[in-house]
């Protein structure tokens, strides 16, 4: 027999099994009870990280470690099955074409999750009133922007991902490479959360201190976004001349340097996604509970510029702004603390998910084919019972 | 293909899967490609204590993602109705009045580039916020005309229930309008509130309208420019109005109404909150002086020495040690000074075993009472701050109130 054959085969039976189907929901049925259980201790964004978009974790047990396969490796290995198991074995069988649309519904469901992991961007744009944006940037991710000032006013900016940093030590520094750039970036200290202090003269700081100041790093919060990464960062120039800096994600303003009669800056902050559009914030409202602190009701008009034209929209509760791929959600406002009169932010949680309608298309298909398959069923058994004498 | 065969298949996938998997993680950072971008308020050469925030310094990181700039109401000339009141522009209200009689009157000029979306959906936007339904296709492009700084504008007249951004609606309201829209730019003129008072007022508001124009002339609307070299910050941004950043030169040995003169070899240190100056002596900076001002007695002369001496091991003054102790002449008064050795516990955790401290607490009086109270204090360790103590008091008696 022909081997390649025989693997095919196997391979196809192998991925077409129903228990494999079982398998592998019993495994996303443990993943989502263990993933739940762990945000007890850990946050979610952590936890969604290492259960779902994994491949393999380790689940901690007291000092016993499982090893299990992570939601997507099983989520991957569902979709083949279905595809294999419900689309190839079912091939030539009669009266099953309602299940296969079906079939083909729920893998919708499987690519819609696939793109969105792979695809989508999501973030925040947080304005006051008169103030303009055209991006949007991450409640998580973090990334390090080297800038530098052109003479018409903008920005010439090259970003690094934060999490190629993140290893960083003075053993082993992280070295970004400054193609074209008289000078080379090393990340030499990387915390995931820290807070800056002055340096006062009855302590010992326990990291360097540059211009009075140092990052003492803090234990990792719960909530992911509340943690302020810091990083050390030493520009080694041509010539050999070093200049360190701090960074934090927190600071108002990057940290400036000269090489060579330029100017340039260094800013840890989290990632920002463009938009194509630019949105101003003309004014926010907010209405609360009577004798409480709880908004009832809150809402922001923005101005959105195309750089063609411009128009005005209101976006409040569950009454997004959907643009040019992008979807604008009233999310928050702030300062929380802040008196009457203060001026307030309003914020916009924005996405950017290719495969938004992706799923609403693949349920419609899925109650069609079920439509179809119990539909057929149903005036077949009909048929029968009329034609019973 | 059994089944143990199967299953041994299956295990070498995902085992092939782990491995790759496990192996995909060491690749090193690299810049992306140079993307020239807007400035959002990004600025350079700021220093230290206002990039993490020790300074009040405009910009500092209790202002971050205040706005940076704006337009102002500068650019226009307008006479104001009587009982109407101005209020603070955003940089989309370049004019923003309201009525000293009633809050919820609103009159705004908005000015875009673009036709803002166009006559019709800007005249259906305004009558959905008076909860009325829009107008037929084409209707709006019939309505009334006025001026709008010396444009033809459409005339918004309606009345309704008033719920702007979808919040509880406001009954028995009128709004009037002028919409001037062309492809070039556009102005809105949105005068909003109570209908009984709008009727009122409508006659000042045809006056106000005719009588708004553009300072310049020769700048179109959509061209209204901020000043150069002033700037918005968040202390302002609820009055919206601009300021003009002070001069370094103002800054060093001068602050919160006192001025001084620092000894040779103290370091200014980063700003910090509740401090006006802070400075750090010694080779390694192992000691550090600061000043501190509060408003009238600060808590007490007795009771801040207490507290100084307690953060050293020693236990609280008696009434004669108080009226023992040594003042020099400062500010125009004496300043009280007091000498504590022992073993320096800060508010921190800090810790000096063998530390020293010098203070001195002077008041500052207007008719009687005290109006502020001055804090300078120096500690360290002993040889450090001894070696200091000619130097400290030469700095306490260099305060100054500053002009």
């Amino acid at each position: 027999m022909n081997p390649l054959r025989t693997i095919g085969t196997g391979l196809l039976r192998v991925f077409s099994s129903f228990r494999l189907s079982v398998t592998l929901l019993v495994f996303l049925g443990l993943l989502t009870w263990l993933g739940t259980l762990a945000q007890v201790d850990r946050g979610l964004y952590e936890v969604q990280k290492e259960y779902f978009e994994s491949l393999f974790l380790v689940h901690r047990v007291g000092a016993l470690g499982i090893p299990l396969p992570g939601g997507n490796l099983v989520l991957g290995l569902l979709a083949v099955n279905i595809l294999v198991g419900g689309l190839w074995r079912m091939r030539g069988r009669k009266n099953v074409s309602g299940v296969i649309v079906v079939h083909v519904g729920i893998l919708m469901l499987f690519a819609a999750g696939l793109v969105k992991l792979q695809a989508s961007n999501d973030g925040h744009t947080t304005l006051y009133e008169g103030e303009s944006k055209s991006y949007f940037q991450s409640y998580h991710e973090l990334e390090l922007a080297l800038l530098r000032p052109l003479a018409d006013g903008k920005i010439e900016e090259r970003t690094v991902d934060g999490a190629s940093l993140a290893h960083a030590n003075p053993s082993h520094p992280a070295v970004v490479d400054g193609q074209g750039l008289p000078f080379r970036v090393e990340v030499t200290r990387y915390f995931e959360n820290a807070g800056v202090m002055p340096k006062g003269p009855m302590f010992d700081a326990p990291t360097p201190v540059i211009d009075g100041v140092f990052a003492r790093p803090k234990p990792r919060e719960k909530l992911n976004e509340q943690n302020g990464a810091a990083v050390y960062v030493d520009v080694i120039a041509a010539d050999g001349s070093v200049q360190n800096g701090l960074l934090w994600v927190y600071d108002a303003h990057p940290w400036t340097f000269d090489v060579a009669g330029e100017r340039y800056a260094l800013d840890l902050r989290r990632k920002r996604f463009p938009m194509p559009f630019r949105v101003s914030l003309e004014r926010f409202r907010k209405e609360d509970h009577p004798r409480t602190g709880m908004p009832r009701w809150f809402s922001s008009d923005v101005t959105v510029d195309s750089g063609k034209s411009s128009r005005l929209v209101t976006i409040f509760m569950n009454e997004p702004l959907r643009q040019d791929g992008l979807v604008l959600y009233q999310a928050s406002w702030g300062p929380s603390n802040a008196r009457p009169g203060d001026p307030l932010f309003s914020s916009l949680a924005v996405v950017r998910n290719p495969s938004d309608q992706w799923p609403l298309w693949g349920c419609i298909v899925i109650a069609a084919g079920l439509l179809w398959h119990f539909g057929r069923k149903l005036i077949r058994h009909v048929s029968r019972e009329v034609a019973r004498p | 293909m059994n089944s143990i065969q199967r299953t041994v298949f299956a295990a070498a996938v995902v085992f092939g899967g782990f491995l790759s998997w496990s192996c995909g993680h060491d690749e090193s950072p690299t810049f992306s490609e140079p993307l020239t971008v807007e400035n959002f308020g990004t600025r350079f050469g700021v220093s230290t204590s206002e990039r993490f925030g020790f300074s009040s310094a405009p910009g500092g990181a209790s202002a971050a993602g205040a706005p940076a700039q704006g337009p102002t109401a500068d650019a226009f000339l307008y006479d104001l109705p009587e009982g109407w009141v101005e209020r603070a522009p955003t940089s989309m209200r370049l004019i923003n009045l309201g009525h000293e009689d009633d809050p919820r009157v609103e009159l705004t000029l908005v000015l875009l580039a673009g036709d803002g979306g166009g006559i019709g959906a800007n005249v259906n936007r305004w009558r959905g916020q008076l909860g009325l339904a829009p107008l037929p296709e084409g209707e709006a492009e019939g309505l009334p005309t006025g001026t709008l700084l010396g444009e033809t504008a459409v005339r918004f007249d309606a009345s309704g229930a008033y719920s702007g951004m979808g919040s509880t609606a406001e009954s028995d309201f009128r709004m009037v309008g002028l919409l001037a829209i062309d492809v070039a730019g556009s102005a809105f003129l949105k005068f909003t509130g109570p209908a009984a008072l709008i009727a009122t007022e409508l006659a000042s508001f045809e006056a106000f309208a005719a009588s708004l124009r553009v300072k310049d002339p020769d700048a179109a609307p959509g061209s209204v420019g901020v000043p150069p070299a002033v700037s918005a910050t968040a202390g302002d941004a609820a009055s919206g109005a601009p300021v003009v950043e002070a001069p370094e030169a103002l800054l060093p040995n001068s602050k919160d109404g006192l001025s001084w003169t620092p000894p040779s070899g103290w370091r200014q240190a980063p700003d910090r909150q509740m401090r006006s100056v802070t400075y750090l002596l010694g080779p390694q900076g192992e000691a550090e002086c600061y000043v501190a001002v509060l408003g009238g007695d600060g808590g007490g002369l007795k009771s801040n020495l207490d507290r100084w001496r307690q953060q050293m091991g020693a236990g609280p003054l008696s009434s004669a040690e108080l009226a023992g102790l040594e003042r020099v002449p400062s500010l125009g008064g004496a300043a009280v000074l007091i000498d504590v050795p022992g073993a320096y516990r800060g508010m921190s955790g800090e810790r000096v075993e063998d530390a020293l401290m010098l203070g001195a607490v002077l008041s500052q009086t207007n008719g009687g009472s005290a109006e502020r109270t001055v804090f300078v204090k120096l500690v360290g360790p002993t040889g450090t701050v001894e070696a200091e103590r000619g130097a400290f008091r030469a700095f306490v008696q260099s305060l100054e109130g500053a002009q």
